[in-house]
């Protein structure tokens, strides 16, 4: 089962933050990202931003994670009307650490497109490979998703009766 | 059971509580105890995580619901402060404030820096309950770090923002 590194990064409004941090008890979608530039990025980024109002209310989290610097990354958020936290690695270390270099991307030298959905304990339930389009998730195949973490996750997931 | 944290104004500097500050003026003081009991009548329930004793000087927008005033923690209007929240800069600090379990009592939000007075002027609980913004003086206000999530809901009976089941107060 693989694990994530629990990576420390600077979020989009320049705070320092840990992977186990934000994703605390719950489970999580961790998205790396190309950049805003990238149409595929711009497309699937609207899926995240329709999910985001259903992960509210489900106790489920979501992060995203790209080479770009806090301004950057906070401008591209603002822009898109999200609520989950950015996270920017322009040192490229996490980058390294994972092997997501995109290797036919000289120009940005950008993260690979990957979607992990995660265990608290930063297992990583699924994964997606987005290097083409369709390899990202569905919708619902995240729901999918995160409802296996969770039902594994809640001791309480069956509805308590009398 | 993990002990509560009130927070109440009051007139005079409080006796007992955990962290308190001057609201600057005569706006009286500002104080939170960790406590399961209720310190004083009108004392609300708020995210420890916003309050430190060793805090700085902050500016504040403080929406404190008068007596009678009766807003759903739920209601589709608060739901959507909690969103402008996560989708706005962190604030320095930030907490809704409980009058029970169902029922919203208010929010402190909390900015330093230059503009933090011209930032609060946004302050979204503020088009829910009346809000005064207000300086006030060190040892009340923290450095919590900001909201990890996307989640608007509350974990069990925390107040919002606190994170993760486990943390009910």
């Amino acid at each position: 089962m693989t694990r994530l590194p629990d990576l420390e990064l600077l979020d989009h409004s320049a705070n320092r933050r840990r992977l186990s941090e934000l994703v605390g008890g719950d489970p999580a979608i961790l998205q790396t990202y190309r950049g805003p530039w990238c149409p595929k990025e711009q497309r699937f980024f609207r899926r995240l931003v329709a999910l985001q109002d259903e992960l509210e209310v489900s106790y489920c989290r979501l992060l995203s994670l790209s080479v770009d610097p806090p301004e950057v990354a906070y401008a591209y958020r603002a822009g898109l009307g999200a609520r989950w936290p950015f996270l920017c690695d322009p040192d490229r270390r996490a980058l390294e650490e994972l092997g997501l270099r995109e290797t036919t991307d000289a120009t940005h030298d950008p993260y690979v497109p990957r979607v992990y959905v995660l265990r608290p304990d930063l297992t990583v339930h699924a994964e997606y490979d987005g290097y083409w389009f369709v390899g990202r998730p569905t919708l619902s195949e995240l729901v999918r998703d995160l409802r296996a973490v969770s039902a594994e996750l809640r001791d309480d997931w069956a509805a308590p009766t009398p | 059971m993990t002990a509560r944290c009130w927070v109440a104004r009051t007139d005079a500097q409080p006796r007992g509580a955990h962290a308190c500050a001057k609201l600057a003026g005569d706006a009286g003081w500002l104080a939170a105890w960790h406590q399961q009991e209720r310190p004083c009548p009108g004392a609300l329930l708020g995210d420890p995580a916003a309050f430190d004793s060793g805090g700085p000087p902050a500016w504040i927008s403080l929406a404190w619901a008068p007596e009678g005033f009766d807003v759903l923690f739920d209601d589709p209007a608060v739901q959507r402060a909690r969103q402008l929240v996560l989708e706005d800069e962190p604030p320095s600090a930030v907490t809704t404030l409980s009058r029970d379990a169902s029922h919203l009592g208010g929010a402190l939000t909390a900015r330093r820096g230059a503009d933090a007075q011209r930032r609060l002027r946004d302050d979204p609980f503020a088009r829910v309950i009346p809000a005064a913004i207000l300086e006030i003086g060190p040892g009340l206000i923290g450095r919590p770090k900001p909201p990890a999530t996307v989640v608007t809901e509350r974990y069990g009976g925390a107040p919002w923002p606190a994170e993760g089941f486990g943390s009910d107060r």
